[in-house]
């Protein structure tokens, strides 16, 4: 499994993948369809929290820490507030937050990732260079340091994160492009005439958008990680938005006496995690024929 | 907190179809340190440099970062209730050095790092690096406890899982791994805590024991928060080791070896397993970034002494020292590790040069 | 052994001990093994441990006069919430410093730990010679814990370097009245004031920065070998981890303290700290209301509360025009309900109070004496009458949800309250260094944030309340107000003082400047066997500790 192997376009290498209906794409990777089917969900109640969600998620509707009954099905928080309804706006702040996060270094490392494969050189270096000195600090460690920075609110955490995951996805660009860059058919592309534009839209492009791909779904689990750790730790988002990390945060101080304020929220980042991690792991199946029946 | 798969589409240029003759244990190694020997130290000292210079530059940019935060020490000390006069604030200031422009504090703090002096915590006024010294054991074992613990479980897993593939014991040890990667650290250790208070009354001793001191204590204060740590580790080593064993097994030496009548254990344990490891090792070594990450979230949640716990306490406290320390040598302690992970493929597998 | 008619006689030969009262009075032991009591002793002893209210932890009959035998030595292990980060007794305020550093350092005063009434410490009697000048006369045969004895020497240095301004004492402008010391004789110390300041002696008992270490100590070694006159000397200092405190055994207040070793450890999460309570391996650790309730089933466990002098505020800063107005800011106060507001940020474990809290000798008002009501009628009428039927939007800074300080339940808990009377808060949580930031530039409209115990009520008074006062530059005066605050600053005799102190609250209550919510009613638990701390006043005054022993 040297670089090159992997330079065939792989979106198109297998027609086989594209023909199969989507009923036995799911038999065939179940992993993934639960995946997948795990983040539909979750958008969806993300997209229609304030439909979906029985209470103002920041009202203070009744005593503090009552048990779940049949008005709030969740139970209370320490400060009388819905949890069904804090667990609904909070899929909504943590997979917002990641997904904009994600979607931000998508821009900023796919865009260095570019530029560093296709000029080489001193832009390379440069880039490269930049990008390995975030990886001299671990990611968590340096999202504390940006949060910290740039004080806790949505925005920020948006931005450390997107600062955080930035360099994993120049690096997954700029390896592909680096290698496509050398191939025989670019060079007789080029040769006849194929503009920078064309080379990039043509050949480098489907190269590297299976890797990408997939590497966005594990950036995302990996985002919402970052994000519920730093609120968990005080250092994220703030109330009115409503993050799953400050609710297991202040939650844990209740245990015994509210046992679901530190399972709930903890439960719900796994179930987020686990659905764009098993997405992923599907993804990469079908997309990566590679590693396919692996 | 990163990189969990990236490996797997920018693989080290590594699995060269080996020798499948080779006999591999001691001859192996002694050939590898007699033929590799002056290209490792060329190779060694331009890492350690770029390493170094990586390092310094982490310094500035975290030098520069620490005094962006809105409040400085002073602020901190001042409190709330306006009780320290501007004049006190002012001599204070000078006191730590704040008084400087920054390029000014970032040379002291330079000159004096060249010297061996990571300077006084502007909080407690004792030395950062006695302060750091005292912690650091604290996190370098619960990271390297986390690190074997996850080896230990999830690379016989993984050779077991890629053994049997797509038969139910394979897909039981791909969800578990596949939960494991999701289930945030903090997560679990609230679990635990939560477990052992509604369940055991077990507690382990309460003043921090020593490793050396007091060997058996020291592990019991240690198994909840290495368990916490160490299991979303286990669960990324064992789909490493899985994907790399069934892209080993996939090989034609790997055939060939089969073909020849070598036994099935030999096979996989001596040419199929040593070129599975380095991916794992790799993926291993990248996520020691993980771990550290991790570990402070997890020193905060069971009040353990580390490193962890003194960077957060020193963020909020603005000590800029402490801060500068702590990264620093978070930094080069995942540089260093890298390093030792780059040298370990050479181990590994011979083949590979240090050009 | 926790018959209270323990043989006498078995209590001595076993090494028991009879406790001295309240301690300051006598210096002789009494009750030492091997001596013997006379019948006047044993009187003196029955006597001052019903004085201590030892009884009220004590399972005794009535009729049987208790005979309190106190058990020396063992090993106390006590959970502490944060490192003390410096020993340094001049130049750290921080609570978790303060508290350990009571016990090893000591001042002319201290506050009686019950009435907080000053009292003598190092200085056996004080005199005001002039308006600005005090004779101070030191207590005799004391000595540090390296052995050197205590001395007029001693005193001087460390209120020079206290006030010095290389220091930079966080706390000096408490001292700024003082102009210079000056060595008498070895137990006589004059202290020359620029002004006349009455209430000098009290802010020394407040132990923030006030703590005598021996001349010439050497600064770098204070902050983690501190040397003092307490009643315990550190021996181990591991930060983050633990300190090791034993028993001075030539502390000046002969027979105390009662235990041998105190093992404090410093155990952040709640969570480890209950398991560690239950479990026994934790004898006495301060825990949150919801931590107390979860502990209430543990069979060996008790618990003592305490008001704490810490009291929750929010300030509104009158550069925002509504807050100008004292209607609304009358309004504000009659429309929240101090009680949810306490139920839902301590889970019921807090107290109301006036501008100084209830409890500190008698200078507060009584929380039943309190004029809060809850009136939504008047409330909207007072708005109206301001030109704000309609309400308005103001932005308050609180801390994070989930910090200790518990300001973001309570700013959000009477957020929802003011909705009533068409207010809107919305609330901005800083990290605590930006916070402090935005509260010393005195940048917000509105903040909650909280004030605490001081060495003398005149040093919450002036700074909050008089134009003048470092902590009040967000607009509020009243001249009736001041001239009352400029009189009492200045005022000798105690009572007259107090009376003016109450006018000034009263006046403060009417006028409404701040918003004053509550303190925090402290839980402290701890084994059944851990006797004699019966009592928490204000400052987690762990002064107590000198008195607790340990009934194993």
């Amino acid at each position: 499994m040297n670089a090159v192997d992997g330079l065939t376009p792989v979106l198109f290498a297998d027609p086989a993948a594209r023909r199969t209906g989507p009923l036995r794409l799911a038999r065939r990777n179940p992993i993934g369809t639960f995946g997948l089917l795990v983040v539909v969900t979750l958008a969806l109640v993300a997209v229609f929290a304030p439909r979906l969600s029985p209470y103002d998620p920041n009202a203070q509707v009744g005593k503090r820490l009552s048990p779940p009954e049949e008005r709030h099905v969740l139970g209370l928080d320490q400060l009388g507030r819905d949890e069904l309804s804090r667990l609904i706006w909070g899929a909504r702040v943590s997979l917002g937050t990641s997904v904009i996060s994600v979607g931000l270094s998508l821009l900023a490392g796919g865009g260095l990732g570019l530029v560093a494969g296709y000029y080489g050189g001193a832009a390379d270096a440069l880039i490269m260079r930049a990008m390995d000195l975030m990886f001299t600090l671990p990611a968590f460690v340096l999202a504390i340091a940006l949060a910290g920075i740039l004080g806790p609110s949505l925005t920020n955490v948006i931005l450390a994160v997107a600062v955080v995951t930035t360099p994993t996805i120049a690096r997954i660009t700029r390896g592909p492009i680096l290698a496509v860059r050398e191939t025989e058919y670019v060079a007789s592309a080029r040769a006849a005439g194929a503009g920078d534009r064309r080379i990039m839209v043509r050949y480098v492009l489907p190269n590297i958008t299976a890797p990408i791909i997939v590497q966005t779904t594990v950036s995302i689990a990996d985002a919402i990680l970052i994000e519920t750790g730093l609120s968990f730790l005080g250092l994220g988002i703030q109330p009115p938005a409503t993050s799953w990390g400050n609710m297991l945060g202040t939650g844990r101080n209740f245990m015994e006496l509210a046992n679901g304020l530190s399972v709930l929220p903890g439960a719900a980042i796994m179930l987020a995690v686990l659905g764009f991690n098993f997405a992923g792991d599907g993804l990469r199946d079908v997309l990566d024929p590679r590693l396919r029946g692996v | 907190m990163r990189v969990s798969h990236a490996v797997v589409f920018g693989p080290p240029n590594s699995l060269h179809p080996p020798n499948v003759l080779c006999n591999g244990g001691e001859r192996r190694r002694k050939r590898w340190q007699r033929s590799t020997q002056p290209i490792l130290r060329t190779y060694l000292l331009r890492r350690v440099l770029s390493s170094v210079a990586s390092a310094l530059a982490l310094s500035m940019l975290i030098f520069l970062l620490i005094r962006l935060i809105p409040g400085d020490a002073v602020t901190m000390w001042i409190g709330q209730e306006g009780s320290m006069t501007p004049d006190v604030q002012r001599t204070l200031r000078k006191m730590f050095g704040l008084a400087d422009p920054i390029p000014v504090q970032y040379v002291h703090w330079v000159g004096d790092l060249l010297h061996g002096d990571l300077g006084y915590s502007f909080r407690s006024r004792l030395r950062v690096a006695s302060l750091i010294g005292r912690s650091l054991p604290v996190t370098a074992e619960l990271a390297a406890l986390a690190m074997v613990l996850s080896a230990a479980v999830a690379i016989p897993l993984g050779i077991l899982s890629a053994v049997r593939r797509n038969t139910p014991t394979d897909l039981i040890a791909r969800l578990m791994g596949l939960v494991g990667l999701s289930m945030p650290s903090f997560w679990i250790a609230v679990l635990l805590i939560l477990m052992s208070a509604t369940y055991f009354k077990w507690l382990p001793a309460l003043n921090f024991a020593s490793l050396l001191k007091n060997p058996w204590e020291n592990l019991k204060q240690m198994a909840m928060p290495v368990v916490a740590l160490g299991l979303p580790l286990m669960a990324v080593v064992m789909r490493m080791t899985r994907s790399a064993m069934l892209e080993v097994l996939s090989q034609d030496y790997v055939r060939t070896a089969r073909a020849k009548g070598v036994t099935e254990r030999r096979t996989l344990s001596h040419h199929a397993l040593r070129n599975a490891l380095i991916p794992v090792v790799t993926v291993m070594g990248i996520q020691l970034g993980r771990l550290l990450g991790g570990a402070v979230i997890v020193e905060q949640i069971f009040g353990m002494p580390g490193v962890g716990t003194l960077l957060v306490s020193a963020i909020t406290e603005r000590d800029y020292p402490m801060v500068q320390g702590t990264v620093l040598l978070m930094g080069l302690l995942f540089i260093a590790v890298q390093l030792f992970v780059d040298l370990s493929y050479g181990y590994i597998d011979p083949r590979i040069r240090y050009a | 052994m926790l018959d209270a008619r323990f043989s006498l006689n078995r209590a001595l030969t076993q090494g028991g001990m009879i406790p001295m009262g309240d301690g300051s009075s006598s210096e002789a032991p009494i009750g030492t093994p091997g001596r013997g009591l006379t019948r006047r002793e044993l009187l003196k002893v029955t006597g001052a441990a019903s004085v201590a209210g030892l009884v009220g932890a004590w399972p005794v009959r009535a009729f049987a006069a208790p005979v309190v035998i106190i058990k020396r030595g063992g090993t106390m292990n006590w959970g502490e919430v944060s490192d003390p980060i410096s020993f340094d007794p001049h130049t750290r305020n921080n609570a978790s410093s303060t508290v350990l550093r009571r016990m090893i350092y000591q001042s002319f005063t201290r506050h009686n730990p019950r009435t907080l009434a000053v009292e003598p410490a190092l200085a056996t009697k004080w005199e005001y010679t002039s308006r600005t000048e005090i004779l101070w006369t030191l207590r005799e045969r004391v000595t540090f814990h390296n052995g050197r004895p205590f001395t007029a020497e001693d005193a001087k240095w460390s209120v020079d370097r206290l006030i010095d301004p290389k220091t930079a004492s966080p706390f000096a402008n408490w001292y700024a009245a003082i102009d210079k010391t000056e060595v008498v004789s070895r137990s006589a110390l004059k202290m020359t004031l620029k002004q006349p300041d009455p209430v000098l002696p009290g802010k020394f008992a407040a132990m923030v920065v006030s703590g005598f270490a021996s001349a010439g100590s050497d600064p770098s070694l204070m902050a983690s070998q501190p040397v003092g006159t307490g009643p315990y000397a550190l021996t181990e200092y591991a930060p983050n981890d633990h300190v090791t405190l034993v028993r001075y055994g030539n502390y000046w207040e002969r027979g105390k303290p009662y235990i041998d070793t105190m093992n404090v450890k410093f155990i952040p999460p709640e969570d480890t700290r209950i398991a560690a309570l239950r479990a026994g391996a934790l004898d006495f650790s301060i825990v949150t209301a919801d931590g107390a309730k979860r502990l209430a089933s543990s069979p060996n466990l008790k618990f003592i509360k305490g008001v704490h002098g810490v009291f929750t505020v929010i300030k509104m800063h009158q550069r925002f025009a509504p807050f100008r107005d004292m209607r609304v800011r009358r309004a504000m106060n009659l429309s929240i309900d101090r009680k949810e507001i306490i139920e839902k940020s301590l889970g019921g474990s807090g107290t109301i109070i006036g501008p100084v809290v209830y409890g500190w000798e008698d200078y507060g008002i009584s929380p039943e004496q309190l004029p809060y009501k809850v009136d939504l009628d008047q409330a909207k009428k007072l708005m109206a009458e301001a030109g704000y039927s309609n309400g308005f939007e103001v932005t308050c800074i609180s801390l994070p949800e989930g910090h200790p300080a518990n300001f973001y339940p309570s700013i959000a808990t009477a957020a929802e309250q003011w909705k009533r009377i068409g207010i809107t808060v919305r609330i901005q949580q800083l990290e605590l260094g930006a916070w402090l930031q935005r509260n010393n530039t005195l940048d917000y409209d509105m903040l909650i944030g909280n004030r605490g115990f001081r060495g003398d009520p005149i040093d919450v008074l002036q700074p909050h309340y008089h134009r003048k006062g470092n902590d009040n530059s967000i607009g509020y005066s009243n001249s009736q107000v001041e001239r009352w605050i400029d009189q009492a600053s200045v005022e000798r005799d105690r009572v007259k003082r107090r009376d003016l102190y109450l006018k000034i609250q009263w006046k403060v209550l009417e006028d409404v400047p701040w918003i004053l919510l509550w303190a925090p009613i402290e839980n402290y638990a701890m084994q059944k066997y851990v006797v004699g701390y019966d009592h928490v006043a204000f400052d987690s005054y762990k002064d107590l500790m000198a008195t607790a022993w340990l009934d194993r």
